[in-house]
């Protein structure tokens, strides 16, 4: 059962005088609380007793009469009002509380004016329950500010004594000479103090003397050994300072060079790794009658022609002044020689000098063309016997300045030319073929004419003699020797449609172009002469 | 749970104005448990005799009768042999308007008028029905031995009589 506050307070009430019996309940003993009468058997309980009695027992406590909660009714007003206006004491009376008064109006007087109530802590902040009376003297700790005595600053109370050991107007004691002065003062106190132990002012350059301030310029400084040297002291500290400080550029510039020649190792090592076979030490030249030519490797990029005569002479002429861009093959030789201090030094440093990309690109444009065109078509002008001397073979030259990616892509472009020239030479010699084979042709077709026409000579000389020497038999026998001179022409020439075929033995051309006139004379012809 | 005030109450009205020979007094340690006497009315069979009982408040006490228990043996048509009472309003009759005082009164009457039609001993009903004169004689014969041995100690002149009572009239009582 829920009960209000008020109706808690009421069972523990204590009335002042002792109240007449017949306002008391039954049940509780005690005067009415919110007194019901039964409509049944008209007896009178406080509401609270007798809900409660009927829920055990549901008959009349006093008259045993069957009663039900419906059968309560309020009770007469006179009742009400006669237990209300008893006189009750307060209920903190044990905390102290003398007050008395009518029961109706205890209630108003614990919740609002009662000093010995208790309350929660009006500014809601901390959880503390106390008398109302000591609300003015509450002062929580958690949000109540008590000002300093000293400095007047306010502070949480719990937070007042950390601070009075700092604050600075708290008075203390100077060590030295036992004044007592405000926290804040001290410090600048300690700086005049008489008292106080300071070393000597030349402590830094090994005096030992400590003692109190008085004593130092009265009597110390006239005495130490220090203080009479102390002009070379200084000369000699701005001295020292001066070589620290040059010592430190130094220093520094020594980090910072150890520092680039680092980077720089650790770049020519990645580059040594990346060229592989590309990379020649300096001073290291290779005696190949390849490169015998080529220059070391930061020297140029201009590609040169392994022609024996021009490459000996171009790398044992001493370098000459002739300015870059007069000729560009004369530029790339003098480049190649006018260097010879940075090809020390080739390796730390980018191959190409900043002065010089231009003419170098340009002279490298040119070679570049220069080499493709001339490989390609070259070989082709002078016909056949050129194409076979090998003392005319030009190679791709190597650029070794470049990256190794360059220098492949040259390669590859060189192999490329190479490709197309052999391709083209082959087409070449297929046409000359094709026109030597033709002229071969017409040659032994004018030869067969002419071997016809003498034929017919012979023949016609044969039948002359013959008519001499028989007269009109020989016309028979002409009729029975033609047709063996036909057979003749036919096995020994291989022709069987009576024209004038090629001869079947024709040996391969480039051969039977030379070796023909000898080979005919045991051929055909000779068969047939030494036939006839 | 602390004590009603209407139980501070009655026991403060029974210390300080008993009912005539009643006495009631709490436990130190357990107020709602009471050692009571209760004298043999005058008139009745137990009119010598000085009658000790419990009595406990239970937790529900008004709304639920007080649990109340002989502790002397008693030969009463009424009351067991293990000290029960059978009273009505000890039992479904019990009204939360009576009181401790009240029942012990209550009680009182019923040594003074014992009910053998609602008996609770059976055999000692039927001594009453049979012969009531009988009965009364036998009772406070049978208290005085059993008050005897309920007593803890002190041997006064009453009790040596009473122990050769109740030699002699134990065959009665068990």
């Amino acid at each position: 059962m829920i009960r209000s506050p008020a109706r808690c307070s009421m069972l523990v009430l204590n009335y002042v005088s002792e109240p007449n019996t017949n306002l008391l309940c039954c049940i509780c003993r005690m005067p009415f609380v919110d007194p019901v009468t039964t409509r049944t058997c008209s007896h009178t309980f406080c509401r609270d007793c007798i809900v409660q009695a009927i829920s055990h027992a549901r008959f009349c406590p006093v008259d045993r009469s069957a009663l039900s909660i419906d059968d309560l009714s309020p009770a007469n007003s006179i009742i009400r009002s006669l237990v209300d206006e008893l006189a009750v004491e307060c209920i903190h009376r044990s905390s102290g509380c003398t007050y008395t008064c009518q029961r109706q109006l205890l209630t108003a007087h614990v919740m609002s004016a009662c000093p010995f109530a208790l309350v929660p802590c009006p500014k809601g902040e901390c959880d503390e329950t106390l008398a109302r009376k000591d609300m003015e003297s509450h002062s929580c700790s958690t949000h109540t500010l008590a000002p300093c005595d000293l400095c007047g600053a306010k502070f949480q109370l719990d937070e007042l004594p950390k601070h009075l050991s700092q604050c600075n107007d708290t008075l203390v004691t100077c060590e030295s000479c036992t004044l007592e002065v405000p926290r804040r003062g001290l410090s600048a106190h300690n700086t005049t103090c008489p008292e106080a132990l300071v070393p000597c002012p030349q402590a830094p350059n090994g005096c030992g003397w400590t003692g109190p301030r008085a004593s130092l310029a009265s009597s110390h400084l006239s005495a130490c050994s220090y203080e009479a040297i102390k002009g070379f002291f200084a000369l000699h500290t701005t001295r020292f300072a001066r070589l620290t400080e040059e010592n430190l550029i130094l220093r520094h510039k020594i980090d910072t060079l150890e520092g680039a020649l680092q980077t720089t190792k650790c770049e020519l090592q990645s580059v040594k790794t990346a060229l592989g076979p590309w990379y020649r030490a300096d001073g290291v030249y290779p005696l190949s009658a390849y490169s015998r030519s080529r220059p070391p490797l930061s020297s140029t990029d201009l590609p040169t022609e392994l022609q024996p005569a021009s490459a000996s002479s171009s790398s044992a002429t001493p370098p000459h002044a002739r300015p870059f861009n007069s000729r560009v093959e004369d530029a790339t030789s003098a480049l190649d020689h006018a260097l010879p201090a940075v090809q020390d030094l080739a390796p730390y440093f980018p191959p190409v000098s900043p002065e010089e990309p231009l003419n170098r690109d340009r002279a490298s444009d040119l070679a570049a063309r220069r080499r493709t065109l001339p490989a390609a078509w070259e070989p082709l002008a002078p016909f056949g016997g050129a194409a076979v001397t090998p003392q005319h073979t030009q190679v791709a030259p190597l650029n070794l300045s470049t990256t190794l990616e360059g220098a492949l892509a040259e390669v590859r472009e060189s192999v490329v030319a190479l490709g197309g020239a052999v391709d083209s030479l082959g087409r070449r010699s297929d046409i000359a073929l094709t026109n030597e084979a033709l002229r071969l042709n017409e040659e032994i077709m004018s030869l067969r004419a002419n071997i016809h026409g003498l034929r017919m000579q012979v023949h016609a000389i044969m039948m002359d003699r013959n008519a001499q020497v028989t007269g009109r038999s020989g016309s028979a026998e002409m009729q029975n020797l033609s047709p063996g001179v036909h057979i003749l022409g036919a096995g020994g020439m291989g022709g069987g449609d009576g024209s004038w075929p090629l001869p079947m033995h024709t040996p391969p051309l480039p051969r039977g172009f030379y070796s023909y006139p000898q080979a005919m004379s045991p051929g055909g012809l000779g068969q047939s002469t030494t036939k006839l | 749970m602390a004590l009603p005030k209407r139980i501070i109450k009655e026991t403060e009205r029974l210390v300080a104005d008993p009912a005539p020979g009643i006495t009631a007094a709490p436990h130190d340690d357990n107020l709602r448990y009471f050692d009571v006497t209760i004298q043999g009315p005058d008139g009745s069979p137990f009119q010598q005799g000085i009658f000790k009982l419990e009595l406990f408040l239970p937790e529900e006490y008004p709304m639920a009768p007080p649990k109340v228990r002989f502790l002397t043996k008693i030969y009463h048509p009424n009351i067991d042999k293990l000290g029960r009472i059978c009273l009505d309003i000890l039992k479904d009759k019990w009204s939360p308007a009576l009181q401790i005082r009240t029942v012990l009164l209550s009680i009182q009457a019923l040594l003074s008028a014992p009910n053998p039609d609602d008996p609770l001993a059976p055999d000692v009903a039927k001594h009453y029905k049979e012969n009531e004169k009988d009965a009364q004689r036998v009772s406070p014969r049978v208290d005085a031995a059993v008050r005897v041995r309920m007593r803890p100690s002190g041997a006064d002149d009453r009790s040596e009589f009473s122990l050769h009572l109740f030699i002699e009239t134990r065959h009665l009582v068990c």
